[in-house]
């Protein structure tokens, strides 16, 4: 077998090998280069073999598939995997950063009690330790926009960690998320999606600070883009 | 991609990207966007490539409803395991029809198994020539030139890579049904790749 094991490439790529014989190959795979090349060519091949023999899906299969990916979760990326991992969606807050939120935002905390009664539990802890820090040390910039919402954006250079923080934020449209953005050199750099129960939201920035001219938040499609597309509805300058 | 900015009276920047449309991205362009959540973006994805998964399936099984619950099996796990996909070592449609042809597989043999057990049947059926075809194939170029490309080969080569790729068959039972040694299939496998690459001018 050894003297063959090279001539496997082609029986791979067509899936014409057993069980085991698959295992061991993908072993030999994982240790030659050249085979992993002749593997990669052939599925290209394998592909337009394939694609050659299209035909018309029948009809509800579609309505199916759409409406089971709504309910089905995607596995996460792996460390430095191609999918970014800045999207970290920043969930609602524990009592402790509510009360830390209404402080921030200047409000009453009668207003933050209301609120404590009708939030849920689940929380970004990461996220609200930050807050507290920041609000005890760091520097704040006011976010305007046209909705009219308060907010504010609380930031540390030293640490390079900032949080937004907004009251009244409307819960997000269906299918959209609101997505932070930080400008360096005029260009938006993506720092992480965030929604809102209508009543607090905040979110930490996964983007680095430094050189920030402004800070900003827009609507987009449910799990974030690379670049705005919507209107900008909070803007802080630095 | 550089934002446009507009003047607005009230001093807020309204920022607009100059994105691109689902119709306009590539495919890796779209999974990629599927890798983050993007639902649009995955059902532009399934209208371009559901033909062929599909297709595709339905030639290796055959059977109608099963190659309906295969097919969905595989667009969800496109789907669930978007983030899996890595540009660098092959096309979106490598990766999503390699996804296609190993679960029809899978299941075809699953099944030859079953029944081998209790009819201690042989190998399947050879009869999968290329155009042996279910009522619904359109005849479209893709199929046009992968005909010509196979036709390119020697009918052995050919007959190695249809009995293998569309009728499922390991390399073995192939073997068995061309009776032929296993060294010369796994060279008319190989060889036979080899000049469909070429041929498709393919590369990846």
């Amino acid at each position: 077998m050894s003297d063959n094991i090279h001539l496997l490439a082609g029986a791979y790529a067509l899936d014409a090998l057993t069980v085991d014989e698959r295992a061991f190959y993908e072993r030999h795979l994982s240790v030659c280069e050249a085979c992993r090349f002749e593997v990669a060519e052939y599925a290209e091949v394998a592909a337009e073999l394939g694609i050659a023999a299209a035909a018309t899906p029948p009809a509800g299969l579609r309505a199916r598939v759409l409406t089971e990916i709504e309910q089905t979760r995607q596995v996460s990326a792996t460390p430095g995997g191609p999918a970014s991992l800045s999207r970290r969606v920043q969930r609602v807050l524990t009592p402790v950063a509510a009360v830390l939120v209404a402080l921030v935002i200047g409000l009453s905390s009668a207003v933050a009690v209301l609120w404590q009664d009708n939030q849920q539990l689940e929380s970004a802890v990461a996220g609200e330790r930050v807050l507290a820090e920041l609000v005890a040390t760091g520097r704040s910039v006011p976010m305007t926009g046209p909705s009219g919402v308060p907010a504010t954006f609380v930031f540390d250079l030293d640490r390079d960690e900032g949080v937004l923080v907004a009251t009244g934020l409307s819960a997000p449209a269906q299918g959209m998320t609101y997505q932070l953005w930080v400008f360096r050199d005029g260009q938006p750099v993506d720092a992480g999606v965030f929604g809102s129960d209508g009543h607090f939201a905040t979110a930490t920035a996964s983007e680095s600070l430094h050189d920030a001219e402004q800070v900003a938040v827009t609507m987009e499609p449910a799990g974030g883009v690379d670049q705005p597309t919507g209107e900008v509805l909070l803007v802080g300058e630095f | 991609m550089t934002p446009h900015q507009t003047g607005e009276p009230n001093g807020v920047r309204s920022l607009r990207a100059v994105g691109s449309s689902p119709a306009q991205m590539t495919l890796e362009g779209l999974l990629t966007r599927v890798a983050k959540g993007d639902q649009a973006a995955y059902a532009a994805l399934y209208d371009r490539t559901t033909p062929s998964v599909y297709g595709l399936i339905r030639r290796v099984l055959r059977d109608p409803a099963q190659s309906e619950e295969v097919a969905q099996e595989v667009l969800l796990e496109v789907w669930r395991t978007a983030t899996r996909f890595d540009a660098e070592r092959g096309s979106a449609n490598a990766w999503i029809m390699t996804m296609a042809h190993r679960r029809a597989v899978d299941r075809v043999r699953s099944e030859q198994a079953a029944r081998a057990r209790d009819d201690k049947v042989g190998v399947r059926d050879a009869s999968v020539g290329f155009d042996e075809v279910a009522e619904e194939v359109e005849a479209r170029l893709e199929h046009q030139q992968v005909r010509w490309a196979l036709d390119q080969l020697t009918d052995l080569q050919r007959e190695a890579v249809q009995l293998a790729y569309y009728g499922g068959h390991t390399y073995r039972e192939v073997a068995e049904l061309l009776d032929a040694p296993l060294g010369t299939v796994k060279t008319r496998l190989r060889d036979g790749f080899i000049r469909l690459r070429d041929t498709l001018g393919v590369q990846s």
